[in-house]
């Protein structure tokens, strides 16, 4: 009788175990970081870009511990969309979708309607913008800005 | 007893079964309940990824008005103090980050394209004093991106009228983005990217949203360990020297005097470190100079 009861314990085991899956987060942004603690210019585990999507571990202030890839680590609230339900899985919720409608605009539509302006508006200067857009600063000389100038960052 | 294992196996499948055949049943409903709320969203606030290429189309207008300096060591320097802000403002995170850049221009006055990018001119910097000042204008900018007041009038004019792309958003959803929609969507880019700019380069902000960016830029300066006052000590030196020389300073920021007004009433009573503060001055002239 007790093995019987272990063994229907362990069916309605795996029957829940279908239906309980961990929160899962989009990246908003279209590149960020995972890193290492719960502050900016912390070091960088993980590299992650628009749409990856992380598992939600725990909640630290403005910040959240996450899963990526094997790896766990801190990112800022700001970077990532916990509205979110996965492309793959899309009828099998009953969430808020903010995804599918930025998905589609960040993807193809909105890359073509860029475009189309640029024909449209051949003065407007995108590759200036593009080279302002990559120039980048270190996060360690910043860091270092901040430590010199007796400056703070959250 | 293995009948009694029978009907508990039997049991957990039907309740399994059950439950997928609530699910297919569920799944239609759901997906014209989110097909609903998806066509409500194009009366919602832009997303950041509109807001992002909205404001990259402003900056590539900006920059087809003015030339970009091209100096390494300031833009670094102005890099430095705007991301040490931004990272304390209230959206340390934009979908394409902030990113600054100085035009070549003895014009003084600054613009925030939607999204991130943040401009200052040549005529500006040389009007600075010391880096806490120069942080303070920053601020002031971050605070309208984080306040979305560039793309105000777009968000304006979307909530007075849904607009047909509501028609097309079950395409958009099943990822059929046809060509028609893509002619629809570029007249209405082009209409948003024009009252963006607009409002970011032409005509200015109104005094009420000067008077939050102000107030943001306060808390953002007080988080980062600048001088908040220097916020009103730069405004009131560039008024008087606006009222000496007859020539506008900042046009696309009205309201001067009811800003300083206000801007008075809001300064929070900060202790600032006088040799820290002098320290900062010094790299500044060390990097302008």
């Amino acid at each position: 009788m007790k093995q019987l009861s272990y063994f229907f314990i362990l069916i309605v085991l795996i029957f829940l175990s279908n239906y309980t899956k961990a929160e899962i987060a989009r990246v908003v942004t279209k590149e960020n970081a995972i890193r290492e603690d719960c502050r900016f210019y912390s070091p960088v585990i993980a590299k992650v870009t628009l749409n990856d999507e992380l598992e939600i571990i725990n909640g630290q202030g403005d910040w959240y511990k996450v899963g990526y890839q094997g790896s766990a680590g801190c990112i800022h609230e700001s970077a990532i969309d916990k509205k979110y339900i996965s492309l793959s899985s899309i009828d099998e919720t009953n969430q808020t979708s903010t995804s599918v409608y930025e998905v589609s605009l960040a993807g193809k539509g909105f890359l073509n309607v860029e475009q189309n302006y640029k024909n449209r508006n051949p003065k407007a200067s995108f590759a200036i913008v593009k080279e302002i857009e990559d120039f980048e600063i270190s996060d360690q000389e910043l860091t270092l800005f901040v430590q010199n100038g007796k400056l703070r960052l959250p | 007893m293995i009948r009694i294992v029978y009907i508990n196996l039997l049991l957990s499948l039907f309740l399994s079964g059950c439950f997928t055949a609530y699910k297919v049943g569920k799944a239609p409903i759901d997906s014209a309940k989110r097909i609903s709320k998806e066509s409500k969203r194009a009366k919602d606030p832009i997303t950041d990824v509109e807001e992002y290429y909205i404001g990259r189309a402003v900056a590539a207008n900006i920059v087809s008005s003015y030339p970009v300096l091209v100096d390494d060591e300031l833009t670094t320097y102005v890099s430095f103090v705007g991301n040490t802000v931004a990272l304390n403002s209230n959206k340390p995170t934009t979908y394409g980050g902030y990113h600054f850049a100085i035009l070549d221009t003895n014009e003084i006055n600054a613009f925030a394209s939607p999204g991130g990018i943040i401009f200052i001119t040549k005529g500006l910097v040389d009007s600075l004093e010391n880096e806490d000042e120069l942080a303070a204008v920053l601020a002031h900018e971050i605070a309208h991106i984080n306040n979305q007041d560039g793309i105000a009038l777009i968000k304006a004019a979307r909530s007075a009228s849904a607009g047909s792309l509501i028609l097309k958003e079950p395409l958009r959803i099943i990822g059929s983005i046809t060509p028609s929609y893509i002619a629809q969507l570029t007249n209405y880019f082009i209409q948003s990217v024009d009252d963006a700019f607009n409002t970011v380069a032409v005509n200015g902000y109104s005094t009420e949203q000067e008077l939050e960016a102000d107030k943001a830029a306060v808390l953002y300066l007080s988080r980062s360990g600048y001088d908040p006052s220097v916020l009103l000590s730069y405004q009131m030196r560039l008024y008087e020297e606006g009222q000496t020389s007859g020539v506008e300073k900042m046009r696309t920021h009205p309201g001067a005097f009811e800003r300083m007004e206000k801007l008075k009433l809001n300064l929070p009573p900060v202790q600032v470190n006088k040799t820290n503060f002098e320290l900062r001055a010094e790299r500044f002239q060390a990097t302008i100079e």
